[in-house]
């Protein structure tokens, strides 16, 4: 009689070796040179950043790369120096050491472009996560205020938020994030409208999970691949916006040395010095590559269709 | 009948993958004869579509034919050129696959698919051409195919869809259609009409089916003879009727006794095969069947037994054979049961009816 | 059968049917089409009895998947009830609705798609536990491990992720998170169609033998008849968002009143030559309809052999009335007469 028999009749003793979901995305990341190199350049462009802004004891390293901790320090007699051992890149208009202002705006340039995607994950995170898990007229409302948002020019927007916080290193993040969140939030939103169908949401449910667990275990995690890549390649993006209020006068106020004050610096005397813009240049260029490489690379990596 | 159209001859097809090498196809040879039905049955990774595709030439990167023959009214098809090989695809052998929708081109009208298939081949004159499109609708018994022809594949249901499959796949009057799954994506109803569609153009036409299913009783009601696959290895070949009366093969007796049938009232529980397909990486030492099989022998675990005649047209890879299993090895095998006691723990330990629901 | 010595037990003063489909309606609104809507359920009447299983078939885009998840609440009904254990679940919300998924899981199609790809087997299973707070977090870890050893995995496998699992065996996970909660009533929705036949024969097996341990009550909804018949007491057709038949499993099959389950019936190939050579499949008439815009009076009477149409049949509605074998009941102006 079938009671006799008993459950689970035959057992499946054996699964295949163990890989995560995070190791198996490392391993294919691993793959991709150019995304490797874009985060050995990362990576070392922070630690220079970190250490620009640590003092400089005399013989240590950052004393030896010129950088004294202060980019500021101004140096009439020696302005336009030709690179030397004492100024590797050489010096501006003011004689202000090259080398250290590139790797003290390193720091400006970065934090602006990770706190600025840190805002962007919250406000476009949250309002697209609000519209797709709760749909209907909340949905309608959000994305009808995303709309109105996306149909601004976004530079525009910003300059009308500099211009009503007060132009500082605050309000350039405030603005930023204020403005580009739109991306994040439809991608945000779709997402979770697609997950949202998917059986295993189904099945959460079905055990009973409570919304807002629903939110945190199931919804998010499986929203993050594409978010992560999408935030990578909003890095490079927010550090150019920030180069380009600089150089329209309305970013990072002088003498702070973000890359696009110093761009702006130099454009005044390009035909004079054109290093003056071509080495901050270089910086903007080879962390925006770097970026974006590391974007590419994370994209593929955590696509679950680029199996093996 | 009784001429061969198609002999394949020890087809092995690789693929080369970063995990090793994994032979979908190791030493598969078989026949079909002009005009005849066969199947091949298998699960899926079992090597049935691979080796389709392999007589088409058709296998995927990084997949390789390494070794065999693959004889086609007397040429062998793996040593054709570009030319002879678009030509061999086109006008001899056409293939319908599983979901109609992906092998149609979605922005171009069914109509002008179906002529383009006869016109690519220079079978058929462009003006002959058009007027054979209608004619191969109605063949395939699309309602109102005058109109018809000017749809687009969205404007055609599931069914019509492989219909007009089938009909582009007769167009250039082929001697062999090879049917992968044609009826798998399909509601019972429609695939009963498929079914009789496809014996019909048989019956008709004369053309040479080679029908690749998961489905026994697919194979039952379309099939003169089988072949069943396992592991990338022919296990058993017969005439259908012999196969379904009296496999020889264990794994081809489990899988008839694995699908419950709808015209019998709930006697047994099902056989079903303990454990996976094994990995075609690292396939197991012996018959390739061996870790699941019910009736296994120690020779089994060490020596592969080759395709031995069993009956009158009938082969089988096996050292045991069905017939020499005593019955109340089959019986056993039909009542195979594990952890029961588990259960039995489960149910003490199964926590009160009351609870409080998490909040949240 | 032990089922059967118990059942009394289980029953004294219970009503006998577990759950009741009273004229449910589900239309999903097509949005920008004034007022159209996908008539996915229409007016649907069920009954499911303790202990029992009841299979419902039916084509695709027939709405039992969407019957399916008004049953379990996971999608709201446009009108009617569904009445679970004298509860109607229509009406619930938050925290009470949860508590009712104590005792109705669901087992899902797709084992592919419904275990969540970024959680480990271990903490799937142990959802369910947390959510209604059952036992210590010790006792839950070692249920957890009970309930792998039960559909016959191997219980140290907690930590791994459901990829590195084959599909039969994602489906025994999806079955040990159903079990969980110890439910009394399981929908399983499909829950053997996306596996090939060795292991449907697993599943369908474990899913027999834990209805014998646990009594449990299934409603198991496929389009494949022959495992329905294999696995249910009864069994229910659907056809365009109705219930067209319902009969005894035996009773159905030599005693179709329906012509839509007649034709079904014999469409399915068996996997036997000799019988495929006599049988002669119901041919019938073009496809199903967009359940847009069903036909008048019995929607399937434009496909069907034995219609009067224009007539009875394309005028009114047929009711869902008693025919043929006690507990047998269809929805045809001319039930059996073919």
């Amino acid at each position: 009689m079938a009671t006799a028999i008993g459950i689970a009749q035959q057992v499946d003793w054996d699964v295949p070796e163990q890989t995560g979901l995070w190791s198996d995305a490392w391993v294919r990341f691993r793959r991709n040179r150019l995304a490797v190199g874009g985060l050995a350049v990362i990576i070392v462009m922070i630690v220079l950043a970190i250490g620009a802004r640590l003092p400089a004891t005399p013989g240590g390293l950052w004393h030896i790369l010129h950088i004294t901790g202060d980019p500021v320090s101004q140096d009439v007699v020696n302005s336009y120096a030709l690179p030397s051992l004492q100024h590797p890149l050489g010096t501006d208009i003011l004689g202000r050491d090259q080398l250290s202002r590139i790797l003290y705006g390193a720091s400006i340039s970065l934090t602006i472009g990770i706190v600025v995607q840190i805002l962007i994950l919250f406000i476009g995170g949250g309002i697209g996560m609000a519209a797709g898990y709760f749909g209907g007229w909340v949905d309608n409302l959000l994305m009808r205020f995303t709309d109105i948002m996306y149909a601004f020019p976004d530079l525009l927007l910003v300059l009308v938020f500099v211009a009503a916080f007060g132009p500082s290193f605050w309000s350039i993040f405030i603005a930023l994030g204020l403005v580009y969140w739109v991306g994040l939030a439809r991608l945000v939103r779709g997402q979770v409208l697609s997950i949202k169908e998917k059986e295993y949401v189904e099945a959460a449910i079905m055990t009973g999970t409570a919304p807002l667990k629903l939110i945190v275990k199931h919804l998010v995690p499986n929203s993050l691949g594409p978010v992560i890549v999408t935030l990578t390649f909003g890095i490079p993006a927010a550090i150019f916006t920030e180069a380009a209020l600089s150089f329209l006068g309305i970013g990072i106020r002088p003498p702070e040395p973000s890359w696009g004050v110093m761009i702006e610096d130099g454009y005044g005397g390009i035909f004079a010095d054109p290093r003056q813009v071509i080495f901050p240049g270089i910086a903007v260029a080879l962390t925006m590559l770097s970026f974006t490489f590391v974007g590419d690379g994370l994209r593929d990596a955590l696509d679950p269709r680029m199996k093996r | 009948m009784g001429q061969i159209l198609l002999q394949v001859d020890d087809l092995h097809t690789q693929f080369f993958t970063s995990r090793g090498v994994v032979r979908a196809v190791d030493g598969v040879s078989l026949h079909i004869d002009a005009g005849e039905t066969l199947g091949i049955v298998g699960e899926s990774g079992c090597g049935k579509t691979i080796t389709a595709l392999s007589i088409l030439r058709l296998v995927p990167d990084p997949g390789r034919i390494t070794a065999g023959k693959i004889m086609f009214r007397g040429r062998d098809v793996t040593k054709f050129d570009d030319d002879e090989i678009r030509d061999f695809r086109g006008n001899d052998v056409a293939m319908i696959f599983q979901d109609p929708m992906t092998s149609l081109n979605p922005v171009t009208k069914v109509g002008f698919q179906i002529e383009e298939a006869m016109t690519a081949h220079n079978r058929f004159s462009a003006s002959l051409a058009r007027t054979r499109v209608v004619e191969l609708l109605k063949r395939v018994r699309v309602p109102a195919a005058e109109s018809r022809v000017k749809d687009y594949p969205h404007q055609f249901s599931g069914g019509m869809r492989q219909r007009a499959m089938i009909a582009m796949g007769l167009a250039n009057e082929p001697s062999l259609l090879i049917a992968d799954e044609p009826t798998t994506a399909l509601d019972v109803t429609v695939q009963a009409q498929i079914i009789q569609l496809m014996k019909q153009l048989n019956r008709e036409l004369g053309t040479a089916m080679m029908l690749i299913t998961h489905n026994m009783a697919l194979v039952a009601s379309l099939c003169q003879r089988v072949v069943v696959m396992y592991a990338g290895r022919i296990v058993e070949e017969g005439p259908v009727e012999q196969i379904f009366k009296s496999p020889q093969h264990p794994y081809t007796w489990s899988l008839l006794r694995s699908v419950p049938r709808v015209d019998e009232a709930r006697k047994d529980r099902l056989v079903s095969i303990h454990g996976l397909p094994p990995d075609l990486t690292n396939p197991p030492p012996g018959c390739k069947f061996h870790p699941r099989c019910p009736f296994v022998i120690d020779r089994c675990k060490i020596d592969e037994p080759g395709l031995s005649e069993v009956a009158a047209n009938q082969v089988a890879r096996c050292w045991v054979l069905m017939r020499n299993v005593k019955d109340e090895d089959v019986a056993a095998a039909k009542a195979s049961a594990l952890s029961l006691d588990a259960a039995k723990k489960l149910k003490a330990e199964a926590p009160p009816e009351v609870g409080t629901v998490a909040g949240g | 059968m032990q089922a059967a010595e118990k059942a009394p037990a289980t029953a004294v003063k219970a009503d006998p049917v577990l759950l009741r489909v009273k004229n449910a309606y589900k239309h999903f609104p097509i949005s920008g089409f004034g007022g159209l809507a996908v008539r996915a359920v229409d007016g649907v009447d069920l009954e499911i009895r303790r202990g029992e299983t009841l299979g419902l078939v039916g084509e695709s885009g027939c709405g039992k998947s969407t019957l399916a998840r008004l049953i379990t609440a996971l999608l709201p009904v446009t009108a009617g009830k569904v009445v679970f254990d004298g509860q109607d679940i229509t009406t619930l919300k938050g925290r009470r609705l949860r508590r009712i998924r104590r005792k109705m899981q669901m087992i899902f199609q797709d084992p592919f798609a419904s275990l969540d790809p970024r959680m480990t087997v271990g903490d799937i299973l142990q959802e369910p536990l947390d959510n209604f707070s059952i036992g210590s977090v010790r006792d839950r870890r070692r249920r957890v491990q009970e309930l792998l050893r039960l559909v016959g995995l191997n219980p140290n496998f907690t930590n791994r992720y459901p990829h590195e699992f084959s599909g039969g065996q994602r489906q025994r996970i999806g079955i040990a998170r159903a079990l969980a909660v110890n439910p009394s009533f399981i929908v399983c929705d499909e829950a053997v169609s996306a596996l090939d036949v060795s292991i449907q024969a697993q599943i369908i097996n474990l899913l027999q033998d834990l209805q014998n341990e646990f009594q449990l009550t299934y409603l198991f909804i496929a389009h494949d008849l022959a495992v329905v018949r294999h696995l249910s007491d009864r069994i229910a057709v659907m056809y365009l968002g109705k219930v067209v038949e319902t009969a005894g499993r035996n009773d159905i099959y030599e005693r179709p009143q329906h012509p839509y389950t007649k034709a079904l019936l014999s469409s399915i190939p068996v996997p036997d030559p000799a019988v495929e050579r006599e049988r002669a499949p119901i041919a019938l008439k073009g496809e199903i309809p967009s359940p847009v815009n069903p036909p008048s009076g019995c929607r399937f009477h434009p496909r069907c052999p034995i219609a009067r149409a224009p007539g009875v049949c394309s005028e009114q509605e047929p009711p869902l009335e008693p025919h043929g074998a006690r507990d047998q009941v269809a929805a045809c102006h001319f039930a059996g007469q073919f």
